[in-house]
């Protein structure tokens, strides 16, 4: 195989993982909407299990397409499919398992197991030594409550009262 | 072996080669170490309440622990735009009067840390992937959450076996009785140092109980709804980590400590539907995180 076709399998296999990624099934019927507002008129009524294509989310709503419209439905109405995976322990930390190659993919398993492959490992944090002078940067970071009032009316963010499901304030 | 060791062993194994059951076996491993260390004599110190002060101090020294191992993110703008937004989150809560600190952590990885006290730090990998200003509270107000019902405390009190857990226990307890004998002894540097002991120990690679999670998401949307956000934010952030592709490895240690995201998504509608609906108009703020947060993508 030449280099070229290495990268095309390569990128093939990608773009797999990635389409693969994307699919969710509705968790009941639901209407599909035009637009993400429970008030938006209704473009379909889609059963439960039906293959959707996730394009975009917007607060409790996801912008989806199925059966070939295009349209929201809440996010609580649908189940991801898990696309996070190792095929095995050993593997956990491969560069295969990284790119989501050699693993199978499951809806049903939803655990990912390896420990920062990427991101923060085990190793990272036993050799730390304590920065007092970054704590001390990130401490200069606090703003006062002035300021962050200020910030939240800026925004036209309004303080309102919202008890805890259950219980009296938090 | 000393039962020590013999724990640390147990905890790698159970976190290493048997990954799927990794987050829940661990707790029972520790609760295991808690009866062999026999700790028992202390047990009436310990659970008492840490005070406030030492909250602080404890998680001082774990922000410091935890900064030793990872980079602060070098745009101030950003800094001071996730302060402003986690400190009016914050003072909608009965701690508003804790020393919130807020901060952006240089890192791809998706993730969010809690600290005791009131220390909160978000990975930018996180930030660089949420779409408001909206997403970015429910992230946050999850973590004060954390903070507000002193979860980190708990699960360090609960892993007495723990070497540097029991620690924290041991140093808290002898505060005490020194406060009633009148010896002044330098509890805050103490427990710093113990901070910093415990990130060494991997306190941020322990989960904590799916309960704990599950409430922390609960307490984020009525948070954020409190501080007039679409609290819906957070939906939108698990269905995003939902969706999260095999090359988005960097997802891999929030993962591994939380809950599944669907699992979160399937309690918060079971527990908070009624408030997300009835809040879900409330302002996102597209455009002002996209102008805090865009020059760093």
């Amino acid at each position: 195989m030449t280099p070229q076709r290495v990268i095309l399998g390569l990128v093939v296999l990608l773009a797999a993982a990635r389409v693969a990624a994307q699919e969710a099934t509705t968790n009941r019927p639901t209407e599909l909407r035009e637009r993400p507002a429970a008030q938006s008129s209704p473009l379909a009524t889609l059963p439960a299990r039906t293959p959707v294509k996730l394009l975009g989310r917007e607060g409790g709503w996801s912008q989806v397409d199925a059966r070939e419209q295009r349209g929201w439905l809440p996010t609580f109405h649908l189940r991801f499919a898990a696309v996070l995976e190792t095929s095995s322990p050993s593997s956990a930390l491969s560069v295969t398992s990284m790119l989501g190659m050699g693993s199978r993919q499951s809806p049903e398993t939803s655990k990912v197991a390896t420990l920062g492959v990427r991101g923060l490992t085990r190793d990272q944090f036993q050799s730390a030594s304590p920065d007092t002078a970054a704590l001390r940067q990130l401490q200069s970071y606090r703003v006062p409550l002035a300021e962050a009032e200020a910030f939240a009316q800026e925004g036209g963010l309004m303080a309102v009262p919202v008890p805890v499901p259950g219980r009296g304030k938090s | 072996m000393s039962h020590r060791a013999a724990l640390a062993v147990l905890a790698t194994m159970a976190l290493v080669a048997r990954p799927a059951l990794a987050q829940w076996d661990v707790g029972r491993i520790l609760e295991l170490g808690k009866k062999a260390a026999e700790i028992g004599r202390q047990a009436g110190e310990a659970n008492r309440e840490y005070s406030a002060e030492e909250e602080i101090s404890l998680g001082e020294g774990i922000a410091a622990g935890f900064l030793g191992a990872v980079r602060l993110h070098p745009d101030e703008r950003l800094q001071r735009y996730v302060n402003r937004v986690g400190r009016w989150l914050a003072s909608q809560t009965e701690r508003s009067e804790l020393p919130w600190t807020f901060g952006v952590i240089d890192n791809d990885a998706i993730n969010a840390f809690a600290m005791p006290g009131g220390t909160v730090l978000v990975s930018h990998g996180l930030v660089r992937r949420l779409g408001n200003e909206s997403e970015l509270a429910g992230v946050l107000a999850h973590e004060i959450a954390h903070v507000l019902q002193r979860h980190q405390l708990a699960a360090i009190q609960s892993a007495a076996g723990w070497g540097a857990a029991a620690n924290v226990t041991r140093i808290v307890a002898e505060e005490q009785i020194s406060r009633r004998g009148g010896v002044a002894v330098d509890v805050k540097a103490s427990l710093a140092s113990a901070g910093v002991d415990l990130v060494r120990d991997g306190l941020f690679l322990r989960p904590l109980d799916r309960r704990m999670e599950h409430e922390a998401d609960l307490l984020g949307v009525i948070i954020s709804a409190r501080a007039g956000y679409d609290p819906n934010g957070l939906v939108a952030v698990l269905s995003m980590l939902a969706q999260l592709k095999p090359e988005d490895a960097g997802a891999s240690l929030t993962l591994s400590t939380h809950p599944s995201a669907s699992e979160r998504l399937a309690e918060l509608e079971k527990t908070v539907s009624a408030a997300l609906e009835r809040y879900g108009a409330q302002p996102r703020l597209d455009a002002r995180f996209r102008g805090a947060a865009s020059d760093t993508r």
